[in-house]
């Protein structure tokens, strides 16, 4: 045991460079810790874009409902929170008699234009999801996507301009001929040569400003989103599925429709969720060609289908308000705070059943 | 096994079957028709963005042109109106907007992905914040515009008005005086406005410039003590004012008609006037000035022509003047006007409808972009990279600055670019801030500086597209055209950073 193994001795490394400086642990620490605050204030700054938006449209309304407006016997009132959601009668800038601030003009203009986007983007996006997930090649999916998502990134303005001079012009293409009558006679009138003469007329008598051009301009342009999100929840939907649906005989429309689209279901309406949250909030397109005046509910409830009039969403009526020249701190103003917690609202509602519905329907596949 | 049989007995008892057998053929068609429907409605759909790019282009293609990207902006006439303000601005809300976007953006999403805590508290913290962001992204753009509005513009009132801002920096206050000749002469003066603003006085000291630099040789004059020269001008003047009115009215034809005046006899009438004055500027340039005044009158009628002498006369008087030194010559107790003058670095709280004010709204609409595409780089970075560099010794902070951005950055880049080309086209927050028609070059401008008002693309488009001016929706289209023109790029840029850095990882 005496031959016991001695420990060669290794020399210390010498090191030819040196790597790096060496730093104390204090300041190493330090600056760990300097770097980690300043992380958290990011952070922090999200945060505080959430409540700043949640105090200034709060205060805001508090303001516009403790706002004192004289009414018709030129007595001191303020707009109750009975008025503004029970009323149907919209025109805070109007005098008098005529002055209302039930908010659902707005909320119904909203939704028309909304409607008519959503007509049009929700099945065409679906259908071409579906097309291009079940049946397109790889190679033309792989042209149409890109192309997609760059026309989702088109500036609304693009559309808002596309929607007044080129939708609402087409919509008021006088598309019939009937022969005129003299208004006295009743008799057709004849021209020189004998034959009747014809007036040209549009049986849906689309004004100039009208919720139709708009939704369809929000549509065009809700489309690529609606299309790029549903292929994606589609595309999800594991292989197997489809092989099992086809190893009991079905045909490919059979797979997409009864295995494919239920399957990816809650990713298909989140997507369209977010699709009217995106109409719900448009601003530029509605400001450009959808006019200045919400449906006049208080006159006639048949307003809220007259898709050919003008209308004001709750977007339109915060640009009015904020680019003409309404005095700020009076009460018409204050309303478009009131208008922009409402849309607020509405958008953050809709954010948070898309969450939960993805959340709750999510299909996991393993 | 006979349980289960009469179990599934038992449950389809009674039932049709779901999926009767249908005919192959039905099957079939069924099959096609829905494929047809498909990419019906997929072309139906490209043909209408096809149809939109295509309107646009016809409209806005004739008024493109080095002239349209370099002019300003013109209220007036559609042709000459051009996209240059609204250009620059974009550039600089976008430049304002990237500088704060990324940086909070990037920090959110390493705070998000690699300080994950531990504690149920902080846990549940975390989370909140992540929730937030995904709400965040789900508030429309004009939203953000009335907080831009209110947090920048007018931060919330806490500082005085946007037109009276309550603090500035850069900014220096001189009064202005004007001496007899019309020349500015400058000095020092306190930031306040006082109750009544200083008259010029001799124990002053003037400057010629708001450099404060040169010391300008000024005299300050009693009212009183200018008067003999300005009788001795008025006098001269006199005389060529009658010998010209004398024979201006000597070429009318009738006594009421107008006067004829073509370029020589206007010459002659001239040189008749000034043949022998003892003024001490220069004849010819005065000579000059007349003809030009006289040529002007040719055809007019003898009242107008009254006023057009008079003007004539108050010019050669001022000319004169000038020539007899009266520069440098302040008259006592003449009130200045009080004039500022902003560095290029000025700022003023609140910003009101600044470059500044909307390039930072413009960050609250993407920032949740940014740091949702920043939180997916850096999550595809793989975990073994970060394990490396901890093995090694580094800290947590060395690891995420010297493995884990360096591997992300092509996707932070790409999400970035992706949302700048968001900002550049986003009009309704910045609409709501206030900012519209510029008739100059923000900040690019001879004392420009952030707090410049400003335009950009999109707004100056839907501006134009607004105008009852049809003649302006071709300037729009161009507009557009620009517009997409840069985007497309962004675009491109954004592609090839992808295509190009994603495989190297």
């Amino acid at each position: 045991m005496s031959a016991a193994i001695q420990p060669v001795p290794v020399p210390p490394a010498k090191s030819t460079r040196k790597l790096g400086r060496e730093r104390s642990v204090g300041v190493r620490n330090f600056r760990e810790r300097v770097i980690l605050g300043l992380l958290i204030a990011c952070g922090v700054f999200t945060v505080l874009t959430t409540v700043s938006i949640l105090g200034v449209l709060i205060v805001n309304t508090w303001e516009f409902f403790g706002h004192p407006i004289r009414d018709i016997q030129n007595n001191e009132v303020t707009v109750t929170l009975g008025d503004f959601l029970g009323s149907l009668h919209w025109a805070p800038t109007a005098e008098g008699a005529v002055r209302g601030f039930g908010i659902w003009p707005l909320i119904v203009g909203t939704a028309q234009v909304t409607v008519v986007a959503m007509a049009f983007a929700l099945p065409l996006g679906l259908m071409t999801a579906i097309w291009l997930s079940e049946y397109a090649s790889p190679k033309v999916r792989n042209v149409v996507k890109p192309v997609l998502e760059v026309i989702a990134g088109v500036p609304t303005v693009v559309f808002g301009y596309f929607a007044l001079t080129f939708l609402t012009p087409l919509l008021r293409i006088d598309f019939l001929q009937t022969a005129a009558t003299d208004p006295a006679t009743g008799e057709a009138l004849l021209g020189p040569d004998g034959s009747p003469v014809m007036v040209p007329w549009n049986p849906f008598d689309f004004g100039v400003y009208n919720a139709t051009a708009a939704g369809l301009a929000v549509g065009i342009m809700c489309f690529p989103i609606v299309t790029s999100l549903s292929e994606d929840a589609l595309r999800a939907v594991p292989r197997a599925l489809r092989e099992g649906a086809y190893g009991l005989g079905s045909s490919r429309f059979e797979t997409a429709t009864k295995v494919v689209v239920p399957s990816a279901l809650s990713g298909i309406i989140a997507a369209f969720l977010l699709a009217i949250a995106r109409a719900v909030g448009e601003t530029m397109i509605v400001a450009l060609a959808a006019g200045a005046s919400p449906p006049a509910l208080h006159r006639s409830l048949g307003d809220a289908v007259a898709l050919n009039q003008d209308t004001q969403t709750m977007t339109g009526y915060m640009v009015q308000v904020f680019t003409g020249d309404i005095p700020h701190g009076g009460v018409e103003y204050l309303s478009s705070y009131t208008v922009a917690f409402t849309l607020f609202i509405i958008t953050l509602l809709l954010t948070l059943v898309g969450a939960a519905i993805r959340k709750r329907f999510r299909q996991v596949y393993e | 096994m006979s349980t289960l049989q009469s179990s599934i007995q038992d449950t389809h008892a009674g039932r049709k079957p779901t999926y009767a057998p249908r005919d192959p053929q039905t099957r079939r068609k069924k099959d096609r028709a829905f494929l047809v429907l498909c990419v019906a409605t997929a072309c139906f759909a490209v043909l209408m963005l096809a149809t939109l790019l295509t309107s646009i282009a016809a409209d806005g293609v004739g008024r493109l042109g080095w002239d349209f990207l370099t002019s300003l902006n013109s209220l007036r006439d559609p042709h000459e109106a051009g996209i240059w303000p609204a250009l620059v601005g974009s550039v600089f809300l976008l430049v304002i907007c990237a500088a704060t976007a990324i940086p909070i953006g990037v920090g959110t999403a390493i705070l998000l992905e690699e300080y994950r805590p531990k504690h149920p508290t902080l846990r549940w913290l975390h989370g909140f914040v992540q929730t937030n962001i995904s709400n965040l992204a789900g508030v429309p753009s004009i939203v953000y515009g009335i907080l831009g509005f209110s947090a920048f513009a007018t931060m919330f009132g806490l500082f005085g008005s946007m037109t009276d801002p309550g603090l500035t920096v850069g900014q220096t206050w001189f009064y202005q005086y004007r001496d007899v000749a019309g020349n500015t002469y400058y000095t020092a003066a306190p930031a306040e406005a006082p109750e009544e603003l200083p008259g010029a006085s001799a124990d002053m000291t003037y400057y010629t410039s708001v450099q404060l630099d040169e010391i300008a040789d000024v005299a300050v004059l009693a009212a009183a003590d200018l008067a003999p020269l300005q009788e001795r001008i008025e006098a001269d003047v006199d005389v060529i004012a009658e010998t010209l009115k004398d024979m201006l009215y000597a070429t009318r034809e009738t006594r009421r008609g107008p006067v004829v005046v073509p370029g020589s006899v206007a010459l002659e009438i001239g040189q008749a006037a000034f043949a022998d004055t003892n003024l001490k500027a220069d004849t010819q340039e005065l000579l000059q000035i007349t003809v030009g005044r006289l040529q002007a009158m040719d055809g007019k009628t003898a009242r107008e022509i009254r006023t057009d002498r008079r003007a004539l006369v108050d010019e050669l008087e001022a000319a004169e003047m000038k020539a007899a030194g009266v520069d440098g010559q302040i008259i006592a107790g003449s009130t200045p006007q009080r004039r500022d003058v902003r560095e290029p670095w000025y700022v003023q709280f609140p910003f009101g409808t600044s470059v500044l004010a909307g390039g930072l709204t413009l960050m609250l609409v993407i920032l949740p972009i940014i740091i949702v595409a920043s939180q997916e780089a850096t999550r595809s970075v793989p975990q073994s990279m970060r394990h490396g560099s901890l093995a090694l010794g580094g800290t947590k902070w060395q690891a995420i600055q010297q493995v884990v951005l360096p591997a992300a950055v092509p996707g932070i880049c790409t999400g970035s670019i992706l949302a700048m080309s968001r900002a550049i086209g986003e009009a309704a927050p910045i609409l709501l801030l206030g900012a519209g028609f510029v008739s100059f070059t923000p900040v690019l401008r001879e004392g420009g500086n952030l707090m410049d008002g400003f335009s950009a693309m999109p707004l100056q488009i839907y501006n134009w597209t607004k105008d009852p001016d049809a003649a302006f929706k071709q300037t729009a289209a161009a507009g557009i055209i620009v517009l997409l023109t840069v985007l497309l790029s962004f675009n491109a840029i954004a592609v090839f950073i992808r295509q190009k850095y994603t495989q190297k990882i």
